[in-house]
């Protein structure tokens, strides 16, 4: 059943159709809340608010909008308040203490896991918007047009906070002197254990 | 750097994305060809994208997503429940809270000391608009947004202080 179907009946407050979309796109939620907060638990606990609000707005969805594209739109803004809050009542944002991955994501090697890390601080250098950019961009595959849509502003804008993005980030996963994980390291690295 | 290698920089990540027009990329390729700085730069653009390609973010396994589909079921089926009047009012209810917060920031505003001022009252959005047209930071189509705020927070501390410096702030 199409988004377009499985909308229409969810607006008639039929529950499993809405699961149905839920199921479609909870990963992609989570995907883009655990980019823009940088913490898994938080990022799950976001997804579930941000499909609660999508069902409980989903009269106001007019079908010639993308479903996927007005549900992002939500989950960014639950992320930005949450990050708001987080800014007013001053809780540090320590990469050490967060949580990286949920507690039952498949186990990965070491390089593996410092790689994320590392990606994770240089997350933390971008700004909230950033963030969102890049994600949507590089990893949910929007072009500038529904970025612009999902985040407001002009496509224009989402351009140019793409390429400041990734300047930043380049910037932050460069290698440093004494560290052994680095960008320019990886693929080398890559192959070698994709060789064990 | 020159004016032209900064311009053609700009343009990389989309290159990269095979989004430019075909004259656009021609005059990229043409520089690429002969310039190495821009040709290092589009090099690590690569790789910043093959390395965010390499690291998607841990998906959790399906338990996880059989708990997060329980949980959220329980509270659909209670939002389900809740007549949409109620959930309007409701709504306002808790658009009180915030409400009345903001209020009081504001009056704190009001009563603390004298904030620094606002982007918004630096200049115009065209003169910031303007100024970084002429200085190559955007082109005539692609200009950023008439958001001074959002086009300001974007450029990186030398950008922002050039444009600011033209505007005469
Ligand atoms: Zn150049």
């Amino acid at each position: 059943m199409t988004d377009a179907h499985l909308v229409a009946r969810a607006q008639k407050g039929d529950v499993p159709a809405f699961e149905e979309l839920v199921r479609k796109y909870q990963r992609d939620v989570y995907g883009l809340a655990c980019r823009m907060v940088l913490d898994a638990e938080e990022a799950r606990d976001l997804a579930q608010q941000a499909f609660l609000q999508a069902f409980i707005y989903i009269r106001d969805f007019r079908q010639q909008a993308q479903f996927r594209t007005w549900l992002f739109r939500i989950a960014i803004n639950q992320c930005y308040n949450f990050l708001k809050n987080r800014k007013k009542f001053g809780e540090p944002m320590d990469s050490q203490d967060m949580h990286l991955v949920a507690d039952d994501s498949p186990e990965h090697g070491l390089l593996e896991e410092e790689n994320r890390r590392r990606l994770q601080t240089a997350f933390q250098k971008l700004s909230e918007k950033q963030r969102a950019v890049v994600t949507l961009k590089v990893e949910q595959g929007l072009n500038y047009e529904e970025i612009s849509q999902v985040l407001g502003g002009s496509a224009g804008a989402a351009r140019v906070n793409y390429c400041q993005a990734l300047k930043t980030l380049r910037k932050h996963l460069k290698p440093e002197d004494n560290h052994d994980v680095a960008l320019r390291a990886y693929p080398a690295m890559a192959a070698r254990v994709s060789r064990r | 750097m020159t004016w032209r290698c900064e311009l053609i920089q700009r343009w990389l990540p989309e290159y990269l994305d095979g989004d430019l027009g075909f004259f656009r990329r021609r005059r990229v390729e043409a520089h690429l060809g002969t310039c190495p700085v821009c040709r290092q730069e589009l090099a690590e653009f690569t790789q910043v994208l093959e390395f965010l390609k390499a690291h998607p973010v841990a998906l959790p396994t399906e338990p996880f997503w059989a708990e997060f589909g329980r949980e959220l079921h329980l509270k659909l089926v209670q939002a389900n429940q809740t007549p949409a009047r109620g959930r309007a009012q409701i709504f306002y209810y808790l658009l009180a809270g915030p409400v009345v917060v903001g209020l009081l920031l504001m009056g704190l505003g009001y009563l603390g000391q004298p904030q620094k001022p606002v982007l918004p009252q630096l200049a115009p959005a065209e003169q910031v608009v303007y100024a970084g047209l002429d200085d190559g930071l955007w082109q005539d189509e692609e200009f950023p947004s008439w958001d001074i705020n959002a086009v300001l927070a974007d450029l990186s501390d030398q950008e922002r202080e050039a444009v600011l410096k033209k505007v005469g702030y």
